[in-house]
């Protein structure tokens, strides 16, 4: 053991584990060479030293359970999740999106309304949703305008231009019978055009008709859907552009 | 923290994972037990790697999660080191494996025989081969107390030897039967 000897049981330790350095490494290697005991000591040392690090239990990767993530798949379905949420909202919020910005289109900027004309114009093939939802005139009138400068452009190039003139809730006046609203002029656009429709919303008519019976007539050539929004919608899903007034 | 980083730590602790299972089986950890704390040492690593100040002290700084994560598990449970004699076993043969394995367990029961803190300290140098600098560092003692705790280590784990090395029946005492 170290009492008798010349060095503490520490500073032979760290000799041993390699952590000495100059003077004091020295004089522990003089000591060895010259120290019977310490020598002794040192290589005992050494013994336990090897000893416990044979004691030591080579493990491999591959016999160890441990995972980066404790449940990789759940990460997997968080990721399928989420990106199912995010296709969901914007099938949901994608025809008030789009909306949104024609309105904006509609009111102000010539620009947007140039560049529906000019989408038209190049491309061969193209569905088009008109939704109105108000009864304001100039956004019925917009209406008319708007479907028939787009399919005089698409007839121009001689491209295919479907459009479908959805009229709900207050828009529904649009389609309105008679010589006050819309419907001669909407009626010689498709005499023009037979690549457009109207198509009225039902359940709309019904609840107008509710409140004051036979007072909405809808012009004969208009098509009666059950629901003039889950046709949009339908029409969304199917490819179609959507543009809401 | 940039996802290539993210990455590369991941790479990292995946390679240290062995390391981190051998060392818990040097402190006397039975293998569930070793699945849990590694598995611990690795989910609390990888959610605050952005707390990590010094990537090239990055093995010292999961080895200090390790500690913790044993020192937490002592705590709670008042737990008692079992050894696990599954991974004794070597592939070298009968004899070879038998001798192995009895010296191997031999050592083994007397480090299990040592104190939590003198045992923690011979692992990490003598096992694992870190120098004192980084046994401080992760057990968050002076590089003094590394030298005391270990230097009684050893010679407690001497003595723990040559008390099992010395025969039993040396030991006996003859006695006449009459």
């Amino acid at each position: 053991m170290t009492e008798s000897l010349p060095v503490s049981n520490e500073l032979l330790n760290a000799f041993v584990d390699n952590e000495l350095e100059g003077d004091e490494r020295d004089w522990i290697l003089y000591l060895e060479a010259n120290d019977p005991q310490v020598a002794r000591e040192i290589c005992e040392l050494r013994k336990l030293k090897s000893r416990v690090r044979a004691a030591r239990v080579e493990i491999s990767r591959e016999q160890v359970n441990t995972r980066l993530y404790k449940n990789p798949h759940s990460l997997v379905w968080y990721a399928v999740a989420s990106v199912m949420i995010v296709v969901s909202l914007l099938l949901v919020a994608m025809p008030q999106k789009v909306a949104m910005q024609y309105q904006y289109a509609s009111k102000s900027s010539h620009s947007d309304y140039a560049s529906l004309l000019q989408s038209v114009s190049q491309q061969p093939q193209q569905n088009l949703v008109l939704h109105i939802r108000t009864d304001q005139p100039e956004a019925m009138q917009h209406v008319a305008r708007l479907a028939e400068a787009l399919l005089q452009t698409a007839g121009d190039k001689k491209h295919q231009l479907v459009i479908e003139v959805i009229a709900s809730g207050p828009g529904l006046r649009l389609l309105q019978s008679g010589s006050k609203g819309f419907a001669g002029r909407l009626r010689a656009i498709q005499t023009a055009y037979p690549n457009v429709k109207f198509i009225a919303c039902r359940k709309t008519l019904k609840k107008l008709n509710q409140k004051n019976p036979g007072k909405l007539q809808i012009m004969k050539e208009a098509m009666l859907v059950a629901s003039g929004p889950d046709h949009a919608r339908l029409r969304v899903e199917q490819g179609w552009t959507y543009i809401l007034l | 923290m940039r996802w290539w980083n993210r990455r590369r730590f991941e790479q990292r602790i995946d390679m240290l994972i062995p390391r981190l299972y051998s060392v818990s089986l040097g402190w006397g950890c039975s293998k569930p037990t070793c699945d849990d704390l590694v598995q611990e040492t690795v989910t609390t690593a990888l959610s605050k790697i952005d707390q990590l100040r010094n990537p090239d002290a990055f093995d010292v700084w999961v080895f200090r999660i390790l500690v913790n994560a044993h020192r937490q598990l002592l705590r709670r449970e008042r737990w008692l080191t079992e050894l696990d004699n599954e991974f004794l076993v070597d592939d070298n043969g009968p004899s070879r494996q038998l001798e192995t394995s009895r010296t191997i367990d031999r050592v083994r029961h007397a480090i299990n025989r040592l104190s939590d803190d003198h045992r923690k300290v011979l692992v990490l140098v003598d096992m694992e081969e870190l120098s004192y600098r980084q046994v401080a560092d992760i057990l968050e003692i002076k590089l003094g107390t590394v030298m005391s705790r270990l230097g009684r280590a050893r010679k407690r784990l001497r003595s723990i030897l040559d008390e099992q090395d010395t025969p039993t029946s040396d030991k006996a005492v003859l006695r006449r039967i009459k």
